[in-house]
């Protein structure tokens, strides 16, 4: 699995508790507590996002794409996202791609 | 985290069995009542008391989440709508508990039941942002033309049968028309939810969208029966509206206790 440490991690874990936030306090609480349980932030250097995304997808079903869709949104806003995508890219395969042109920088 | 999956899958096994028992303790009390003397009264007291465990558990969401992000607000309306229901079955038993007449068609309870599609319809198409991530575009056509034909056929089965006369006929006929309408706006995306569920530790069960499909059943054979002037027995569309408000309380107890974990959980 592919995993970043780039200047952009702390961006993307304050897009990711934006996202996760915007579907309320008390959720934002316990999903943040099942991915601490797995390991998913254990460490605050790097987001591995495929990891994030699995897991998300394990505990929220589809639920997962939406906090995906918000957590890109809210990159967007930071003006981390300022690539050129095919429009049916997923929002985790965007992500991804911003996240390892960070990484080569 | 292994152990806490498997306390998902646990209590997704208790809550189910509870469901299932309670729905059978509360409509074989109304079934075997049902010939009896006070089987109407039963009925309907059976009814305010299923609706009620889901205002009380509705309340407590709200108490406890507030009113913040997507599920906040989608909760406070679920929880408005359940409690206009509640106004809406308590008239009804008043009519009939109370004052000892049948329900009048159209009554105030419909002013309440009609009322609450407006949160109702919020609460759905909110959450269907969540839920329905992922649905086919040809699922949402196939879903969505079924449900124009059921409304098509329900509509023209509703003038063809009904038998109602008199001044009020015309708005007794109009608000038979308006359930099975509002109905078939908020059974699509609940259908759809259905149809995308099974994924997700927490998601996998939609308890209130199938409580939303059971509810147009009960919805559209009580019309019938409404229009109809209908004077057989009824307890069976009586027993489909527990099963509707049971499951509504399955899927709260579940938001309740796993969607929004409380501090002392999370603490562990």
């Amino acid at each position: 699995m592919m995993q970043h440490s780039v200047d952009n991690t702390a961006v993307l874990r304050q897009a990711i508790d934006a996202a996760i936030e915007s579907l309320g306090g008390p959720i934002h609480k316990t999903i943040t507590w099942y991915m601490n349980n797995k390991g998913v932030f254990s460490d605050s250097k790097k987001i591995d996002i495929e990891f994030f995304y699995s897991n998300l997808k394990e505990l929220v079903g589809p639920g997962a794409e939406l906090i995906m869709e918000e957590t890109w949104q809210h990159l967007e806003k930071q003006g981390i996202a300022g690539q050129n995508f095919e429009p049916s890219s997923s929002a985790l395969e965007k992500i991804q791609k911003v996240l390892k042109i960070g990484e080569r920088a | 985290m292994q152990q806490s999956l498997l306390n998902i899958a646990r209590e997704r096994r208790n809550l189910v069995l509870g469901l299932v028992g309670a729905i059978t303790i509360v409509n074989m009390t109304v079934f075997l009542t049902a010939s009896s003397d006070g089987g109407r009264y039963i009925g309907d007291i059976s009814r305010i008391g299923t609706v009620a465990s889901a205002v009380v558990v509705s309340s407590i969401i709200v108490g406890r989440q507030k009113l913040s992000g997507l599920f906040g607000r989608a909760y406070l309306s679920l929880a408005i709508g359940l409690a206009l229901w509640l106004a809406a079955e308590i008239i009804w038993g008043y009519y009939e508990l109370g004052l000892g007449v049948e329900s009048p068609f159209p009554s105030i309870a419909d002013g309440f039941w009609i009322a609450s599609y407006g949160p109702f319809a919020y609460h759905v198409f909110s959450t269907a942002k969540f839920f329905g991530k992922g649905v086919k575009k040809h699922t949402i056509m196939i879903v969505s033309a079924a449900g124009a034909i059921f409304l098509y056929f329900y509509v023209q089965a509703i003038i063809g049968v009904s038998e109602l006369e008199g001044s009020g006929a015309l708005e007794s006929l109009a608000i038979s028309i308006a359930y099975p309408v509002f109905d078939t706006i908020i059974i699509i995306p609940a259908v759809l939810m259905v149809t995308n569920a099974g994924k997700g530790q927490l998601t996998s069960i939609p308890w209130i969208f199938i409580g939303w499909i059971l509810m147009v059943v009960a919805d559209s054979l009580l019309g019938i029966t409404a229009v109809t002037n209908f004077t057989g027995e009824t307890f069976p569309i009586t027993m489909t509206y527990n099963a509707t408000y049971l499951c509504f309380t399955a899927g709260l107890l579940w938001y309740n206790r796993l969607f929004i974990m409380s501090d002392k959980k999370l603490a562990k």
